[in-house]
């Protein structure tokens, strides 16, 4: 046995399974160990203050966009550092609750899906109060013509998404705007119907439809003409709903408050006035189903992600979609996209007598509303973090960079997203007798029959009919139901109030907490206890509101 | 080097130590007070946050280890009262403990800055209801109302108290009782020219006469009002103003008036959605209609206020 030998023998021996798992395991735990330091060095940089900000805007373009926002904002600010934490919008909720309840949360979140930040109950006591800022500017807009505006009115159509009207205060910013539209591919149009012209009316929306289907039979592409999905199907449904219905308004708008409410509407339909046989009803109904035959088979089984793949790759001609989808769309699509406003039905077109106007977009109050989590370390250099993102001059930066629009006053959107700006022209509400429990799941379930032709408008009338006049279950529950809801508001409201009184008394609340105490209590007060739901439904139902 | 004995004898020892034993009970006092005043704050921040459960705690503490009519004990009494008011979920005993701490409030410290509310309060357990066959106490509550009225006429808790007794009237929604609760309401504020709630008020005045009275012309009036004081939300002006053109427009045939809230419904209230509607309304009119400039990305425009 030579020397050589010997030495492979030892080596030998060394390789074994015990080894390697050996190795294996060291391995791990090193790359593991150096994982945690470079996680521990993110997040608690030495001499630096780590700031973060959970969203769920994963839509492409968004997250560059921030970086590049953060970089300018840590170059003003060497001692700080912020990490942005993009988390799936299918688990942000479940995400974020986690985050709150193990108060974990980043300092800024985006107030999104999860219900601790949906319920105002909870939202108040997780999240700062940031009334005592808006009132003040914006420090980051100093220079600009915004320099002296109350940090609130430097947004488009005010802060009112961050505003909560159950608790009369300010607690999150947005920082883009948001609309839906119709994107479509114009080469597809162009071939299918020689031009590729945004559609301007209800009957070049349908003929374009239905070149298109001519085309992909011709052609044997099996191009769709709508990329219908589940996402946005309920849009297509409102925007249409409120364009025949909204006219109805000065019939059953009995508060005078200028909406359609759900009560009204049931009030309408039990007299008569907006019940399914009305001519205006029947026609969106019929509309509605001539229009859904172009939204592709098995579109209810597609949720948004699916329905834009198909757009992008060409086999759906049309995609109604968010302005902040754009971005997303236009990188992947090898094609010029088009995009307009949801094509209305005009005067000489079919059902074009039936059409008040558009649904307006006035009511739009701005998107991806950032709010301050209270167990924030650093809660002023976040607010500072925040009014950076919502200044004139950074919002403009990071919208244009993400392919959305801005929020703020006179900050430009580019020139891709212009067509994408609210519109407030049109009418805010429209028609709607379906609330929830058994009435919504009735006409919601009849409605998908109706429209793909499985059953008759009567057939699908009379079910609706019935369900509405359903003695137990039906619209007169609905409206118990509000009553219900009402009183136990008031009641929750009363926490509010007892909680804000106490702090006053106690010389513990912040300055404008009377104001904002009044305001509540002023709002309280007005809804009586929802006794004027009960009254109203015993002048007009001539018996007492059923007990829930 | 100093021995004991010279230790002993050391002026500062022989008087400055005796002196400093007999400040210790003082020491411990205002030891206690500052612990109490720690608590105090703790259970207030706690309440202030509606962690009504855990104030409740420290509130009921602070009881224990105050003596009974002190300024802290008043405080500590009124907080756990809150507390066990408005504890989620609500049930009969808190409630009746709530009770119990409002009425020793006012019967040990009527001069605490705690007992008017603490009347306030006790109306407020009577009218509304709180859990699940809760009576609904209107003539209870209006006692209570009534008495902070009586008691405290010159505190700004008067005038909430008298808003509150209205509105036991008007939520009968009975046309007799919801004209006394108007009439309460009016007759208050035409001798208190700054009441805080004044806007408010008349705003609720203008709701009423509205629904259920049906009175379009003193709604309009009373609407007028609160807006001449400043509503006190003006984030909803919109859809008020849009309610009072259509007032003036359906119901007093007033087209002038009609043509000025068609105007405030444009200029400052076009986020209510009904901004489209208005310039519709005016151009029926012959008015001159504003331009809608909701959304207009350029800097030159005035924010909504």
């Amino acid at each position: 046995m030579n020397r050589d030998t010997g030495r492979r023998q030892s080596i030998a021996r060394w390789i074994n399974v015990n080894t390697i798992g050996l190795a294996l395991l060291l391995a791990t735990i090193g790359l593991s160990l150096g994982r945690v330091m470079q996680v521990q060095r993110e997040l608690f940089e030495p001499g630096k203050t780590v700031l973060r900000i959970g969203h769920a805007a994963l839509e492409l373009g968004f997250r560059e966009a921030l970086d590049d926002v953060i970089a300018e904002y840590e170059r003003l600010h060497p001692d700080v550092k912020v990490l942005q934490i993009g988390v799936p919008q299918k688990i942000y909720g479940e995400w974020l609750n986690t985050q709150l309840i193990s108060d974990t949360a980043p300092d800024l979140v985006e107030l999104y899906l999860a219900s601790m930040v949906l319920d105002e109950h909870y939202l108040g006591s997780l999240f700062e109060s940031l009334a005592d800022h808006v009132d003040r500017p914006n420090p980051y807009n100093a220079g600009t013509l915004l320099e002296e505006w109350p940090w609130r009115t430097t947004f488009l159509g005010g802060m009112r998404s961050g505003f909560r009207e159950g608790l009369q205060d300010y607690y999150g910013a947005p920082i883009t705007l948001g609309t839906i539209r119709v994107y479509y591919n114009k080469q597809l149009l162009r071939e299918a119907t020689g031009s590729d012209a945004p559609l301007k009316t209800f009957d070049q929306f349908l003929n374009a439809c239905e070149a298109i289907q001519q085309l992909s039979e011709r052609t044997g592409g099996k191009v769709t003409p709508i990329a219908g999905n589940l996402y946005i199907v309920g849009t297509f449904l409102r925007r249409y709903r409120v364009a025949f219905t909204a006219g109805y308004e000065s019939e059953i708008d009995l508060d005078l408050d200028g909406l359609i409410s759900l009560r009204e509407s049931y009030i309408g339909y039990l007299q008569g006035s907006v019940d399914m046989q009305a001519p205006n009803i029947r026609a969106y109904f019929e509309c509605m189903k001539e229009l859904s035959r172009h939204f592709g088979e098995g579109y209810l089984g597609l949720w948004r992600d699916q329905a834009a793949f198909l757009f992008v790759q060409g086999r759906a001609a049309m995609l109604a979609a968010g302005s902040w989808d754009a971005t997303s769309l236009f990188a992947q699509s090898d094609f010029e996209i088009g995009v307009f406003d949801f094509p209305l039905p005009v005067e000489g077109e079919r059902w074009g007598q039936y059409i008040a106007g558009r649904e307006n977009e006035a009511r739009h109050a701005g998107g991806t509303v950032i709010g301050l989590y209270k167990g924030s370390k650093n809660r002023l250099q976040a607010l500072d973090f925040l009014q950076f993102l919502t200044s004139r001059k950074y919002n403009e930066i990071l919208t244009r960079k993400a392919g959305w629009i801005p929020v703020i006053v006179g900050a430009q959107p580019s020139d891709r997203m212009k067509p994408f700006l609210p519109d407030p022209t049109g009418y805010p509400t429209g028609v709607d007798v379906r609330n929830s429990g058994y009435v919504y799941e009735v006409i919601h379930g009849e409605e998908w029959p109706f429209l793909h032709g499985e059953i008759d408008y009567e057939e699908f009338a009379g079910r609706v009919d019935r369900a509405l006049r359903d003695p137990g279950y039906g619209g007169d529950r609905q409206w118990s139901q509000e009553y219900d809801q009402m009183w136990r508001w008031c009641r929750n409201q009363e926490r509010v109030l007892a909680a804000q009184a106490s702090g006053i008394l106690m010389d513990s609340e912040a300055p404008g907490g009377q104001k904002r105490y009044n305001r509540l209590l002023l709002q309280q007060t007005l809804a009586n206890n929802g006794e004027s739901i009960r009254n109203q439904f015993e002048q007009v139902r001539g018996k007492p509101i059923p007990e829930m | 080097m100093r021995n004991i004995s010279t230790l002993e004898t050391h002026w500062t020892l022989r008087w400055v130590l005796p002196a400093l034993f007999s400040f210790l009970p003082v020491v411990s006092v205002a030891a206690d007070s500052t612990a109490t005043e720690a608590l105090l704050l703790a259970g207030t921040t706690k309440l202030s946050s509606r962690n009504f459960e855990a104030a409740h705690e420290i509130f009921d503490r602070v009881i224990k280890e105050t003596a009974t009519g002190t300024e802290p004990w008043a405080h500590a009494v009124f907080g756990a009262a809150v507390c066990a008011h408005h504890w989620s979920p609500t049930t009969e005993k808190r409630n009746r403990e709530a009770e119990r701490l409002y009425r020793l409030l006012l019967e040990k410290r009527t001069d605490s800055r705690y007992a008017p509310r603490s009347a306030l309060s006790l109306g407020r357990l009577a009218e509304l209801r709180d859990y699940y066959e809760d009576p609904v106490d209107l003539d209870g509550a209006r006692h209570w109302y009534q008495r902070v009225i009586d008691d405290w006429p010159d505190l700004p808790i008067s005038g909430e108290a008298t808003l509150r007794l209205a509105a036991t009237f008007v939520q009968t929604y009975d046309a007799e009782q919801v004209r006394h609760g108007a009439e309460l309401l009016e007759t208050w504020l035409e001798t208190r020219e700054h009441e805080p709630l004044a806007a408010g008020m008349w705003q609720y005045l203008g709701d009423t006469y509205f629904n259920p009275l049906e009175d379009h012309k003193t709604s309009l009036r009373c609407y007028r009002k609160a807006e001449a004081i400043g509503f006190l939300d003006s984030n909803n002006v919109g859809t008020l103003f849009w309610r009072m053109a259509i007032l003036a427009e359906r119901f007093l045939e007033d087209r002038d008036l009609a043509v000025e809230y068609y105007g405030k419904v444009i200029r400052s209230g076009a986020a209510s959605g009904k901004g489209y509607q208005a310039q519709l309304a005016l151009e029926r009119l012959g008015a001159p209609v504003p331009e809608l400039r909701l959304f207009q990305p350029v800097a030159d425009v005035r924010p909504v206020e």
